[in-house]
């Protein structure tokens, strides 16, 4: 428990944010999310609606809603941009892209993700 | 059956079922008051109703072309509340449970309560700013318009200047009340109240074709207003000359009236008929002039109500049956009181239909000039001045139970022999020949020829019970040929013609005599 701890710790500091253990679940959510988020723009230039298909598809929100403040979020923090499209079906679409910030923080998210399955795996299966 | 509303969201159109439009309006406002960070707020709002316009376009089809509240539940439920996705640092700090804790402070701002409003809603924006009732602030506008009139352009500028309260948030703004969940469900509430009541204000009911076009059929409604006031204003006057000069039958029509004054000498002053004096000059029968008075009381009256209920309708822009029922049965009640009006009018008209012309013979003179005098060109003061007004003003000269009337026609031929031939007519008016003559005959115009002195009164009377049928009197002159008239300074003469004449063997020429002497000779 305390290796996942730190390693939380480790991935919410970089996200210059303040830890706090009563909201623990929400953040990593919303830590593991925003992880998702980020490697799907990495892929591809998306919208907004694009992510959501993707992320309802991994069946990891349940509400639309959610995807907007991460967005706004990861954006202030200059991880992503965006730049608008004309759409031919609808209003006018924000096409996500990641930032070269953005990358070097995916590049050490996924690090750490891979750091943490690993341990977290290694953790269960030992239980 | 369900009424829908046109909804622009994000640049797209939407015809959208009414509670379909509420229950997303909700929405908005509740995620706005969710919402703790302002500057995120605005854009995940934003990103927000993008997707609600993107889910609601997918929901439009060709077959389908209205988004139904069902379509919004759907949508709302797959963006979900506020509350499942928002977590502590998006949500304000407050319980959320406690709906009354959960406050944004506001700053009050002016806008134009177009809602509330009869015209652009400026009033009862402002009535809302300073928190007092809007029934002061319309008559303060009132009468600043009625008084210095400057309140006009205040209210334009106003208009052109101030935001209209579009949202529930910007009327709780208005109102200066804090957003929380309950102001906000309150406003809410109330919105939904206002669109199924349908709004008072003209400007509202078209505004979402638009500001442009919402402020010129705003700007018709204020003309509308504008009108309702001049036509309450026109009811007023009308009532006030109706009460004097119908009911009251002030005599206002000037008339002079010619009375015997000290040193038995004849003076007239002014005076004044009423319109039923006028009306019993000219109309024959006594019952037809009841008629008319009656039916022109009753066209009075509908006047004054027609333009009152009118006005008052136009200024409160009501569609009340009752009203346009009231209306319409005051306009045919007008409508039938002035045909019959007219009716007893036209009646009265036959007494004019026949003529009856009198004549006799005043003398023939054997001279070598006729001379035309009046008794008003003889009246010579002591200095050089001649008295040329003879003080008859006003539209009738009554003297005791006699009317006095002016104007002498003077006729002019060319004698058969050497003499002059004065003759006088008299002609007026009837139903009939035998009481026109009748009335002819009852003409009174003294004529005196003296010598080579024709002497005429520039007046004839006749009697008040004749009534005005037209009385005229015509003296008639046959000139010998190669003689003339001379008329105070004119000359008249029919020898230029008498050549023309001797083809035409008929000559005249005409002249008229007014009341104060002049005459005027008609080439």
């Amino acid at each position: 428990m305390y290796n996942i701890i730190l390693i939380i710790t480790y991935i919410f500091a970089l996200n210059n944010l303040n830890m706090s253990l009563e909201n623990t679940q929400a953040q990593m959510r919303k830590g593991i999310l925003e992880f998702c988020i980020l490697s799907i723009i990495e892929k591809k230039e998306v919208y907004p609606s694009e992510i959501l298909e993707q992320l309802k598809g991994a069946k990891l929100i349940v509400v639309e809603g959610t995807l907007y403040p991460l967005l706004t979020r990861l954006k202030n923090l200059e991880l992503l941009a965006y730049r608008w499209e004309e759409s031919n079906s609808g209003p006018p679409r924000k096409y996500f892209h990641l930032t070269p910030t953005g990358k070097v923080f995916l590049k050490e998210l996924k690090k750490t993700w891979i750091e943490l399955n690993g341990a977290i795996s290694l953790i269960i299966e030992k239980k | 059956m369900k009424k829908t509303i046109s909804v622009n969201i994000k640049g797209i159109n939407f015809i959208i079922e009414e509670d379909a439009y509420t229950l997303l309006e909700s929405y908005l406002i509740k995620l706005t008051a969710s919402l703790k960070n302002e500057n995120d707020s605005k854009e995940i709002i934003d990103d927000i109703e993008y997707r609600i316009s993107e889910l609601c376009s997918l929901k439009i089809t060709t077959n389908k072309q209205v988004v139904e509240l069902e379509d919004i539940e759907l949508i709302l439920k797959t963006l979900g509340q506020p509350e499942e996705f928002l977590d502590e640092d998006d949500v304000s700090k407050a319980d959320t449970n406690n709906e009354n804790s959960e406050t944004i402070s506001v700053s009050k701002k002016l806008f134009r309560d177009v809602e509330n409003g009869k015209v652009a809603g400026v009033c009862s924006g402002l009535a809302s700013y300073f928190g007092v009732d809007v029934i002061f602030i319309r008559i303060l506008f009132l009468l600043l318009f009625f008084t210095v009139g400057f309140s006009f352009p205040i209210y334009l500028i106003i208009w052109l200047v101030t935001p209209k309260a579009n949202s529930s948030i910007d009327r709780l703004r208005m109102q200066g009340k804090n957003i929380t969940i309950n102001t906000v469900k309150e406003e809410v509430e109330s919105a939904a109240n206002r669109i199924k009541n349908e709004s008072k204000s003209f400007a509202n009911k078209l505004r979402k074709d638009g500001e442009l076009s919402n402020k010129i059929y705003g700007l018709a409604s204020m003309i509308r207003v504008f009108i309702g006031i001049g036509f309450i204003i026109f009811g007023c006057v009308s009532l006030v000359t109706m009460i004097f000069y119908g009911f009251f039958n002030k005599a206002f029509i000037p008339i002079s009236r010619t009375v015997n004054m000290r040193f038995n000498s004849w003076d007239s002053h002014s005076d004044f008929l009423s319109l039923s004096d006028i009306n019993e000059l000219f109309i024959e029968d006594p019952s037809d002039f009841v008629w008319l008075k009656t039916f022109g009381f009753i066209f009075g009256l509908c006047l004054v109500l027609f333009s009152l209920i009118l006005g008052v309708k136009l200024i409160l822009n009501t569609k009340t049956k009752l009203v346009k029922l009231l209306l319409i049965v005051v306009f045919i009640t007008g409508v039938v009181s002035i045909i019959s009006c007219t009716y007893t009018v036209a009646k009265s008209g036959s007494q004019f239909a026949i003529e009856g012309e009198i004549e006799r013979t005043i003398g023939n003179v054997n001279t070598a000039e006729l001379v035309i005098e009046t008794p008003t060109s003889l009246k010579k003061l002591n200095n050089e001045f001649v008295v040329k007004s003879d003080g008859f003003e006003g539209f009738l000269n009554i003297e005791g139970e006699n009317i006095k009337n002016n104007k002498i026609n003077f006729i002019y031929r060319s004698s058969k022999d050497s003499m002059y031939h004065i003759s006088q007519r008299f002609s007026a008016r009837s139903i009939v020949h035998k009481l026109a003559i009748e009335k002819a005959k009852h003409i009174q115009h003294k004529v005196d020829l003296k010598d080579n002195f024709l002497l005429i009164d520039t007046e004839f009377t006749y009697p008040k019970k004749d009534k005005l049928r037209g009385q005229n009197v015509t003296i008639i002159i046959e000139i010998p040929k190669g003689k003339n008239v001379r008329f105070s300074d004119q000359i008249i003469s029919l020898d230029n013609d008498f050549e023309e004449a001797l083809e035409e063997s008929f000559l005249e020429e005409e002249g008229v005599l007014f009341k104060n002497g002049v005459y005027e000779h008609w080439y």
